[in-house]
Order: structure tokens, then sequence, then C-alpha cells
């Protein structure tokens, strides 16, 4: 069984039609890039897959259950994680508290077990001596690894990532790479992540790559393959990939 | 967190109408602005929603109490408790029943909607003429004789002081049981970011819905102290009153929004400001009021409370949840 199935998804918003019937499919384990330039349709895609987004017709599929109508908050529940492309902290709770928030509801623990889960998953991505400021003086590259704690600490089987790199120094996406490798490795959970910048730095880890393009996938394969596809090469990178 | 400093502020207050039966009604007045602040902080210092409807909680609270002292004499004693949970019963109602529907709304058209529940409230009691219509229900006669004369008296004064304090220790125990646990976590993410909070998996009607509730409960039971217990009559055009939110919102401001102390604070120095404002502007007392809400939200927005919290050392932190 995978454990995610897009199949066939349309939604529109207005006369525009974002998604054109996508279908997706993911393993367990498995780490996959969406690739394509904006307004490729990918952020509706990953609201579509997490809930924030109902779909006009077509199914979302998560470990064989149809979970189409469900609210995100129950996706969630069910294992669903998800770091913002623009980070969203709560900026008045300390950043510990933040990623409490992350494994009490997203991960369903316990008060007492997800405030050892979150130092750890603090601790993980690099943050563990903030733990206690407050997560709105973090700086950017900061609120990034906190979005990062915050979706692990909800021990998902599906990580959906937006954009992890844009806006992050070179330094700081050499150490965001190593730390989503390392996430993949260990973890054995499924990642989806968006990319428009810095593609090599998530192509690289990725298993598989699928490109979107005007709400529709155009290619997919391994990283070296979908790259490399004429249509690929004609109508986004301008050059072939390597 | 210690919520000791608070618990300390309310026992004494106890004590206080106790032992100087003088001094109830003064310590009621505080007490209730105090206890108000509160209760509407459960709901909108933890949520970070306005609710326009809490004079129809508060009256929810008088009729409760109300309509079973005036309409059923033979319960004797049990009027009292019966009417207290009846008058909880009819708020909390009321506000599972609104807040099913209105808390789907996003924050202003939430306040928008619970504008209208006050009015059609009153206008239902006074035009169809039901429990007393716009005559309201004047109590007395009845009070002396479920209670007989002296136990009338007592609940008229100190018992209804000591009602208000009791909802006011209440409410703020339940402030601080509410922000130690999960659903404070979940309140608080659902205050600063609803849509990541739901994303995080955070059901925010559900807890929105609790809060709310809570709230509504412990307006009732200040409504139940104040009205047939205290004045021993229940009238629609004084219990229906808009003013019991601007005054709620104006303690919980003053004090800080969202913290267990700041109600406590903000209700000591509310009665005082309005008192000494009142003798040297007479005619602008009603003013007071929006004024006071407005210069704190502007200098000080986190209200007294808040600003030193974020001021102090996390161990002076502690003692001022």
């Amino acid at each position: 069984m995978k454990l995610l199935k897009v199949e066939n998804v349309v939604k529109k918003f207005g006369g525009l039609a974002a998604l054109q019937g996508v279908s997706l499919e993911i393993d367990k384990g498995e780490f996959v890039a969406i690739v394509g330039p904006n307004g490729s349709g990918k952020t509706t895609l990953l609201n579509v897959i997490n809930g924030v987004y109902k779909p006009d017709s077509g199914r979302v599929l998560f470990e064989g259950r149809d979970i189409t109508k469900l609210p995100a908050y129950a996706r969630a529940k069910m294992g669903i994680s998800r770091a913002f492309q623009v980070p969203r902290p709560f900026p008045d709770m300390t950043v510990l508290d933040n990623v409490v928030v992350g494994a009490l509801f997203n991960g369903g623990l316990d008060l007492q077990r997800a405030k050892e889960v979150a130092r750890e998953a603090l601790e993980y991505v690099g943050l563990g001596r903030k733990a206690d400021e407050l997560a709105g003086r973090l700086t950017f590259n900061e609120l990034r690894l906190l979005e990062l704690a915050r979706a692990l600490a909800g021990r998902p089987k599906l990580l959906l990532l937006d954009e992890v790199m844009a806006g992050l120094n070179p330094g700081e996406i050499d150490n965001m790479t190593k730390l989503i490798r390392r996430v993949v490795e260990e973890k054995d959970i499924a990642a989806l992540s968006l990319v428009e910048h810095r593609m090599k730095a998530v192509v690289q880890l990725a298993h598989r790559v699928v490109v979107m393009h005007q709400g529709k996938v155009i290619a997919e394969g391994p990283p070296d393959v979908a790259l490399n596809d004429p249509m690929v090469v004609e109508i986004y990178l301008g050059k072939p990939w390597r | 967190m210690k919520p000791h400093v608070p618990i300390a502020i309310y026992l004494s207050l106890v004590a206080l109408s106790l032992a100087k039966p003088e001094l109830s009604q003064t310590v009621a007045t505080v007490a209730f602005y105090m206890a108000l602040g509160q209760a509407v902080n459960i709901f909108v210092g933890l949520t970070g929603y306005v609710n326009f409807g809490y004079a129809a909680f508060i009256a929810m609270g008088a009729y409760g109490l109300g309509v079973v002292i005036a309409y059923f004499p033979q319960l004797g004693t049990w009027t009292l408790p019966v009417g207290l949970l009846l008058g909880v019963a009819l708020a909390g109602g009321l506000a599972l029943a609104v807040g099913a529907v209105a808390l789907r709304l996003r924050s202003a058209y939430f306040a928008i909607a619970t504008i209208g529940i006050n009015e059609a409230l009153k206008d239902l009691i006074v035009g169809a003429g039901i429990w007393g219509g716009s005559s309201g229900l004047v109590l007395g006669y009845n009070m002396f004789q479920e209670y007989g004369r002296d136990f009338a008296l007592f609940l008229s004064t100190t018992g209804s002081t000591v009602l208000i304090l009791a909802t006011g220790l209440m409410a703020v125990a339940a402030t601080y049981l509410l922000q130690s646990r999960e659903i404070g976590y979940a309140l608080a993410a659902i205050r600063q970011d609803e849509d990541a909070a739901k994303v995080m998996g955070i059901n925010p009607a559900k807890y929105k819905l609790i809060a709310f509730v809570l709230s509504s409960a412990f307006s009732a039971l200040l409504g139940s102290a104040a009205f047939p217990l205290a004045a021993t009559q229940v009238f629609p055009d004084t219990v229906f009153k808009v003013d019991y939110i601007l005054d709620g919102l104006a303690v919980m401001f003053l004090g800080g929004a969202g913290t267990v102390t700041g109600a406590v604070i903000g209700g000591l120095l509310y009665v005082p400001i309005r008192l000494l404002l009142g003798q040297f502007l007479p005619a602008y007392q009603a003013l007071v009021t929006p004024l006071l809400v407005l210069a704190v939200v502007l200098a000080a927005p986190r209200g007294i409370i808040g600003e030193l919290r974020a001021r102090v050392s996390p161990k002076i932190r502690e003692w001022i949840p």
C-alpha cells in the first residue's frame, strides 16, 4: 500500500485552474521533490494534501484511507506534518513551547512526553540552546529550523516541506541539506518537498522528482531523468540539467 | 506558574467581607468587576475572540435563579442550588448553541454575530411576556418565605458577596488550570495563528467552544449573585446591559489579557479609577470606560501584569502568572 496517493485532483480558483488533474504517489520512506516555476500549482497541491484546500474533484488517500474530506487537523493527527515556506511560529510562546504544540497535537503525545520529545527535536535541529527564548526573537534561519523541529516533533509518517531552502545563505543551505539528509536516512519518514529556488540542494537528496507546470505533472522519475526531459528543459530550466 | 498571589487576594477579600459585613457592599462591587474580568479573560483573553453577548450570559444566570425563586417556592432553600444550576445550564446551553454556529466565524465576524444575542433575548422576554416580561421578577417576598428572614437578609448581603468572590476564585483556578494543560497550548496557538494551529492538529472550534462555555458559566454565576440574590429582583433592562462586556474588557485589558493575575489587579484598580474620575467629572463617567480601554490598549497593550511579566526575571514571572 502506498503511503500517499493523490488521484486526478482538480482545484480551481474562480476561472483559474490551479491543478488540472494531478496524480501522485509516495511510498513509505521515500523522498520526493516537486519542482516547478512559480504558479505551477505546487503549493496548491501541498494544500490539498494537508487539507487547507478541498479539491473540486479527485481524491487524496493516506495509508489507503480516503482523506479528501477530512479537515487539516484530522490529517495532522494521522501523521502528516508540514513546515511552512514562510515560517509561522507562535511568536509569544517560547521556542520549546512551539515545538511542544507539534508534539502534543500533531504527535498525539501527553504533555510530559511532549516536552521530552520537543527537547529532543530542538537538539536534533541544533536549536537546543534557544529553547527558552521567545520564538518571535529568532533569526530567519532559526525560524526555519524551528519549523522543521516542530514538524518532526509531530512524529510524522509524511513530512511536507515547503521551500525549506528559500531565503537561506549558502552556509545555512549546507546545514539544512545535511539535516534533511539525516532526517531521511534516520527517521524512516516519507517527505514531499517543494522546490522552486535552490534546486540543486534539494534535488540531490530526492529519490524521485516530479516536475509541475501550469497545474499539471509534465515529467516524473529519478532526478537525472526527470530534469533532462526535453519538455522540462524547454519550459523551465532553459538548459539541460547537468 | 504559581497561582498563590491571585488566590491570596481573593481569600483576603472573603475574610474581609465575613469579618466586616458593613464593607460587604464595597467588596461585592470590586469583586464583581474582578470576577467579570476573569470570566471575560477565559474566553476573550485566551482565544483572542471578542464576544459582545456577555450580558446575555449574566441575564441567564439572573433569570435562572430568579425564575426558580419566583415560581417554585415549594422547593424552600433548595431554590438556591437549583436556581444557580439552572442559571449555569441556561448560559452554558446558550453558549453551546451560539458557539457551535458562530465560532466557525473568524474573530471580527464572530464579535458582530454575538451583538444580536442580547437584544434578541431581551426582546423575546419583554415581547412574549415570559418570566415576568417587562415588569421583571420581584423576589423579596418569596425569598423571605423560602429562606426565612435572617438567612434571606444574609444571602442578599454577605452571601451574594461570597458567591461573587467564590465565582472569581473558581474563574482564577480555571484560568490557571487551562493554561498549564494541553488546552492552554491549543488556545495560545489558536490565538496567535489559527491556520497554523489547524495544520498542527488542533481543532480550533473544539477548544474555543470549551473556553466559551466555561466563560459563560462564570458570567451566569455572577448574574445570579448580583441580581436575584443581592438586589432581590431581576429586570430585563438592568440584566441585559451591554456595559458589562465593556467593563469586563476594561478590567481584563487593564490587568493584562491572557494572564491569570491580570483581571484580579485590573478589577482592584478599575472601581477606584471610576469612582475618582466620577467625582471630578461626574457628567462624563460613562466616558471613562472606553477611554480607559483605549489608553491601555495604546500605551500598554499587554496590561499591567503583561508588561510586568515581560520585564521581570523568569523566577519572579513564575509568581505573577
